[in-house]
């Protein structure tokens, strides 16, 4: 008898597979490609197809992606507008680039768009990546840099202009004073346009600062600034201690301080002030020696490439972005860290060919404007302490959950414990420290600039670019007119792909 | 005697009723890993935005003594749009054929949706005998592009550590022209196949 039923349930399931089988067709209308990448069917994680597709060189489909969860207009419409201005300038549109890279300044530097979700990313319950994407301070420097950048194309020098100072501004968001204003292409674009407006007091200001930046962020000092960082923070650190232990002592009107004087100092706290006035002094001479070799070494910079940029006699900027930007995602045992790290990208060196006779080689490149470096100096921020307190309540919850489970299992005729436990491992899986990974990862690598004397008409262009080692990987030829105006720019992208 | 030939019968029918069910469950423990190459592979689907990452290992085993067998190793999804808990972990296993003991490499291939990974470690046994589980730790990043074969690289953790119950990794090397090579005489599905390169990060 149960042969029997299994026989007949083969059989039926035999007739059925291939009956589906033999019937079974392409379905006669597929989705169509609007339907595909309608805003309504695209889920934001379809975004990491459109940012592969980017890299493999099939823009088409990045693009029809990133434009749709564009018009979602939900709290990423920042991401979306930064990931299709970078798409769009590859492509050369500068006109819609234009467009994408202002309708994220927009959100970027609102500080009350969105504001409800911020308040609710906070809580225990809550993920960051809830709030709305307003950008890491590095990613609105270079916002408000391609903002500027495509303005001042457009001969809309005064907000090119407000757009750099905002890209300076966002840049001094960072919490390490060093690492503070380091962008030196927003300060020699602030300078080229204040002399374009005849400021030149100004203009020489920005290039004063411009010249500190490229110093302070050049490769020969990036460890040596680093250093001189952490001694600066050591020194901050010991001077508040210092202040602390003396404030009763010097403080003559204070109530504390007639306290403290019927007391006097005990010979224990004089030579803790004693040491710490040593360790300070001798913190002050470490930090004195650094600076000076940072000095020395950026008197050993070539710093023609700086002048060449503002000198308003070139009248055409090429911009070379390459390779792919820095990668944030989560670490740490709750996904409540948020790291950064960089692809290695093959080309490094470029050299400029103009109308088969005018090469231009590296030494005349504004280099070292790679975002990475301007990625991972962006210091601390209060929302890791917020994510690592979460992650601390989460494991903790966890092991109480754990201990009372274990005790229960030896004590607990009643099952109180046990709901306890089921409670408290509940609330543990509820809390949601995970960190905020969202970033603009279509931005290039590093910018290369470099300006050019052209005279107005079409221009042969080929650009070369080279390994570390000197080998040509690629080369790239076009035609371009440039026009009888101070400010031509031209924008190339060398993504680093596959070889 | 009917009773003793309905028996009989019955006998045979469950014989078969046995082996139908035992074909229909064990048929999942024959199936192929869909996220590695097989030496018996002849199509390499990729379509769906699937792409090829390959890779291989040095295993710096000593000369006499315990060696260490690898089983598999895992890779994790690294996707800024996903939330974190939703994120993918892949175990991807390696077969004996991927491993040369010639040269004392193991050639790994993972099959992925096109992405971002972080191949998290190699997981295997010292002695198998009585077996102490041992990881090579790796945490390093990859990309997998939609319809793409890409070679990452030769990772390599230095001499085995008998005394720790995990390594780090040491070094990646780009031995592009010798390990391709190998990879297409391991898997003929990669011959006629064009592999591009590309690394880890």
């Amino acid at each position: 008898m149960p042969f029997k039923v299994f026989k007949t349930f083969f059989v039926v399931l035999a007739i059925v597979s291939t009956t589906t089988l033999a019937f079974a067709q392409e379905p006669k209308n597929p989705i169509s490609e609007e339907e595909k990448f309608n805003s309504k069917n695209l889920l934001d994680e379809t975004a990491m197809q459109a940012e592969m597709d980017f890299y493999a060189g099939n823009d088409h489909q990045a693009e029809l992606i990133f434009k749709g969860l564009k018009e979602k207009k939900n709290h990423d419409v920042a991401l979306w507008g930064n990931q299709l201005g970078s798409l769009y300038l590859a492509q050369g549109r500068k006109k819609e680039a234009l467009e994408a890279f202002m309708d994220a300044y927009l959100v970027m530097n609102n500080l009350t768009a969105f504001k409800d979700l911020e308040l609710k990313s906070v809580g225990l319950t809550s993920s960051e990546a809830t709030k709305a994407y307003k950008g890491d301070p590095y990613e609105k420097v270079f916002n408000s840099f391609y903002v500027g950048m495509l303005l001042y194309a457009d001969k809309d020098f005064e907000n090119a202009l407000a757009s750099f100072k905002n890209g300076i501004l966002c840049d001094s968001d960072v919490g390490s004073d060093l690492y503070k204003s380091d962008v030196t292409i927003l300060y020699l674009m602030a300078s080229r346009l204040e002399s374009l407006q005849k400021n030149q007091s100004m203009a020489d200001d920005y290039f004063k600062q411009a010249m500190e930046a490229f110093i302070l962020s050049c490769p020969n000092n990036r460890a040596l600034v680093s250093q001189e960082q952490s001694l600066l923070d050591d020194l901050a650190k010991k001077q508040k201690i210092l202040l602390k232990k003396e404030a009763p002592y010097k403080n003559e009107n204070s109530a504390e301080s007639a306290k403290a004087k019927a007391k006097t100092k005990t010979a224990k706290l004089e030579k803790e002030i004693a040491d710490l006035g040593t360790e300070i002094s001798k913190l002050e001479t470490e930090i004195k020696v650094l600076t000076d070799k940072i000095q020395e070494n950026g008197r050993k910079l070539v710093t023609s490439s700086l002048r060449d940029i503002v000198n308003l006699n070139n009248n055409t900027l090429l911009c070379i972005e390459t390779g792919k930007g820095p990668l944030k995602y989560q670490s740490g045992n709750f996904g409540e860290k948020a790291i950064f790290t960089i692809k290695p990208y093959q080309a490094t060196g470029f050299s400029v060919t103009v109308d088969n006779f005018t090469r231009i080689d590296v030494g005349s490149f504004l280099k070292n404007n790679d975002i990475y470096y301007q990625a991972s100096t962006r210091g601390g921020r209060v929302m890791d302490s917020i994510l690592k307190g979460k992650a601390e309540f989460k494991q903790t919850t966890a092991d109480v959950s754990e201990v009372i489970s274990v005790a229960s299992q030896v004590y607990d005729p009643y099952g109180v414990m046990s709901l306890f436990s089921l409670a408290t491992k509940a609330v543990s899986n509820a809390t949601n420290p995970y960190a905020d990974a969202r970033h603009w990862s279509l931005i290039p690598a590093e910018i290369q600039m470099i300006p050019l004397h052209l005279n107005a008409g079409t221009h042969k262009f080929q650009i070369d670019s080279y390994d570390s080692k000197g080998k040509l990987i690629e080369s790239v030829k076009f035609d371009l007119e440039i026009k009888d105006e101070v400010s031509n720019v031209i924008f190339k992208r060398f993504r680093g792909k596959i070889s | 005697m009917l009773s003793l030939r309905g028996s009989g019968e019955r006998f045979l029918n469950m014989k078969k009723l046995f082996f139908i069910v035992s074909v229909f469950l064990l048929s999942g423990c024959a199936s192929v890993n869909p996220y590695a190459l097989t030496k018996t592979q002849t199509v390499l689907d990729l379509s769906n935005n699937r792409g090829v990452a390959l890779f291989t290992l040095k295993v710096n085993n000593p000369a006499q003594g315990s060696r260490l067998s690898l089983a598999s190793f895992t890779a994790r999804e690294t996707n800024q749009y996903k939330a974190y808990n939703t994120l993918g972990y892949y175990s991807v296993p390696l077969t004996q054929e991927s491993y040369s003991v010639q040269d004392d490499l193991y050639f790994c291939s993972a099959i992925l949706t096109s992405g971002i990974y972080r191949l998290d470690s190699f997981n295997g046994m010292i002695n198998l005998l009585f077996g102490v589980p041992y990881t090579l730790k790796m945490d390093k990043i990859f990309d997998v592009y939609p319809g793409v074969i890409s070679y990452l690289g030769r990772l390599d953790s230095g001499p085995l550590d008998m005394k720790s119950a995990f390594m780090q990794l040491k070094s990646i090397r780009d031995n592009y022209e010798q390990d391709t090579v190998k990879f297409k005489e391991i898997f003929p599905v990669l011959q006629n196949k064009e592999i591009g390169k590309d690394s880890f990060y």
